[in-house]
């Protein structure tokens, strides 16, 4: 791995791969995730550690990973190389965590090629590996993340003990040092009003449920992340196992909301998607939330086959490409949030006229030469 | 503040209800919201470090103990939810094992593990170790000492070929 084979202009310029909806229920699941958090033997962890031995895990860890095939072509970047701007568009593009997107010479990324595995150096980890798939597909992203860390384990020495397994700063993730999720679209169980009981069974199994970006984030567009709560005591394969179980438990219990709401409110549910679809596809300016949430309705559409003409990646890039980051990323300068509202509503207008509606897109193809 | 609702627990759910244009503003203690079926999905999940580790404050006299190597004592790892080391889970075992049980439900860890051939490791963390005294010996212009461990890195890097990626 170079210096900087891709900038973040050129990473702007279109969807992370694993938006293209490529995995099993991709409707439904938007990605699957796979991390690992893993620290260096003999080094203090990040926050109780000097300057020095920081820059020291940092120069280890670059080590291991210029030695990683996993990452062999890909790039490198440390954060206080990048603006702010640079470090939200990754905070958003779910390759870094808030906690990492500060300016600081002694944390990075290194990000493999198409995006799909990445580690960050220095975060609450000395690092923290990881891997995301496109749809229900968490198994391939374990097997993805398992081998990088083989081979920076050839490299490196990880703190381990065979008592405790991987020593993590924080001891909710000793023992494997795995959280395996996925981001899963949940509408008919909102709408039915039957999600407080659903999340408080997945809690029951042992599992969490968190909002689009992981812990302590909100939920927006019925998108929940589902995740293991536990690493120690439980194999690696496991944990990913029971996780795919109840995902696809979870998925049930949506498909009969939704057939439910399609037996007895179908009027209700086709106005909601057409409208939605309708907004989308002529406003003239539109905040991230509101998408987020139209995009949720037009999603259902998909599912229940109220409208067609969308495709399920348009759908995942038009929530992802739009946020405030990536808009001002794509075209080059700062906005203000009204500034961004105009230039996001004339973008996704643009994205639903390239996506095959040939009726009345004329208006829309028109609009929003901007990029 | 105490709950609105019962007026006797504190108030700890802030919850805005939006009804006829009207926002109305809602405290609650945490049983009067769960009552009125207010439980946000991404409220802090009740099984977060902190809280465990509030739940076990009873055990004072551990908080005096603390980690040789990097000096974190049990209180401050109580505060912040952080170790400050590998060594910390040597340190703080007694407190460690009963804790970890309560969060994963198990202390005993079924996974993988690492490979055991580190010698390349080793190595580098010698060479990162002698590059720190080699701009240290060049900041207090010690070029004679500075030169004598330029002689060992390079020699360090020659033998195992470590130097070959970066």
């Amino acid at each position: 791995m170079r210096g900087s084979l891709v900038t973040i202009e050129q990473m702007a310029k279109n969807p992370s791969p694993w938006l293209a909806a490529e995995g099993e229920l991709a409707q439904s699941v938007v990605s699957s995730r796979v991390r690992l958090a893993r620290n260096i033997e003999g080094l203090p962890y990040a926050h109780r550690t000097s300057e020095e031995q920081l820059k020291q895990s940092l120069s280890l860890a670059r080590q291991a990973i210029a030695g990683a095939n996993s990452l062999k072509t890909g790039t490198f970047m440390l954060m206080s190389d990048l603006d702010d701007l640079d470090r939200q568009f990754l905070v958003e593009r779910h390759l870094i965590s808030h906690e990492h997107a500060e300016n600081s010479p002694t944390r990075a990324i290194a990000i493999g090629e198409n995006e799909m595995i990445s580690v960050m150096i220095n975060e609450e980890d000395h690092l923290r590996l990881q891997s995301i798939q496109s749809g229900f597909q968490v198994m391939e992203a374990w097997r993805l993340v398992d081998r990088l860390d083989n081979e920076l384990d050839s490299n490196l020495k990880y703190a381990f003990s065979y008592e405790w397994g991987y020593l993590s700063a924080c001891p909710t993730n000793t023992g494997t040092g795995l959280r395996a999720s996925m981001l899963v679209h949940l509408p008919g169980l909102i709408l039915t009003k039957q999600i407080e009981k659903v999340i408080h069974s997945i809690t029951q199994m042992g599992l969490a449920v968190r909002g689009f970006f992981g812990e302590g984030s909100e939920v927006v567009g019925n998108l929940f992340q589902i995740s293991n709560r536990t690493s120690l005591g439980t194999s690696e394969i496991d944990i990913v196992q029971s996780l795919e179980k109840v995902v696809r438990q979870v998925l049930e219990y949506e498909k009969r909301a939704q057939d439910i709401l399609l037996r007895n409110a179908r009027f209700e549910i086709e106005d909601k998607v057409w409208r939605a679809y309708g907004i989308l596809k002529y406003c003239r300016k539109v905040t991230w939330k509101d998408v987020m949430s139209y995009a949720s309705a037009v999603r259902l559409g998909l599912c229940l086959g109220i409208l067609d003409g969308v495709s399920v990646p348009k759908l995942n890039e038009m929530i992802f490409m739009t946020q405030p980051a990536h808009l001002q990323k794509q075209f080059g300068r700062k906005m203000d949030p009204a500034d961004r509202d105009i230039v996001r509503a004339e973008m996704i207008r643009r994205m639903l006229a390239e996506d095959g509606n040939q009726a009345n897109s004329g208006n829309a193809a028109q609009t929003g030469e901007a990029s | 503040m105490l709950c609105d609702n019962c007026g006797k627990e504190p108030a700890r759910v802030h919850y805005k209800e939006m009804k006829d244009n009207e926002i109305t503003e809602l405290h609650l203690c945490e049983k009067c919201a769960l009552e009125k079926g207010i439980q946000l999905p991404h409220k802090k999940q009740p099984f977060m470090i902190s809280n465990i580790l509030a739940s076990m404050a009873e055990e004072v006299g551990s908080d005096i103990i603390r980690c040789k190597t990097c000096g974190l004592t049990y209180r401050e790892f109580r505060e912040c939810g952080r170790l400050g080391c590998a060594d910390c889970y040597e340190a703080f075992r007694e407190q460690l094992k009963p804790l970890l049980r309560r969060i994963h439900g198990s202390n005993i860890h079924v996974g993988k593990s690492p490979r055991q051939s580190q010698d390349v490791f080793e190595k580098r963390r010698q060479i990162e170790n002698l590059k720190i005294e080699l701009s240290r010996a060049i900041e207090r212009e010690d070029f004679e000492k500075a030169a004598e461990i330029r002689d060992k890195i390079k020699e360090l890097e020659k033998g195992e070929g470590v130097a070959g990626d970066n």
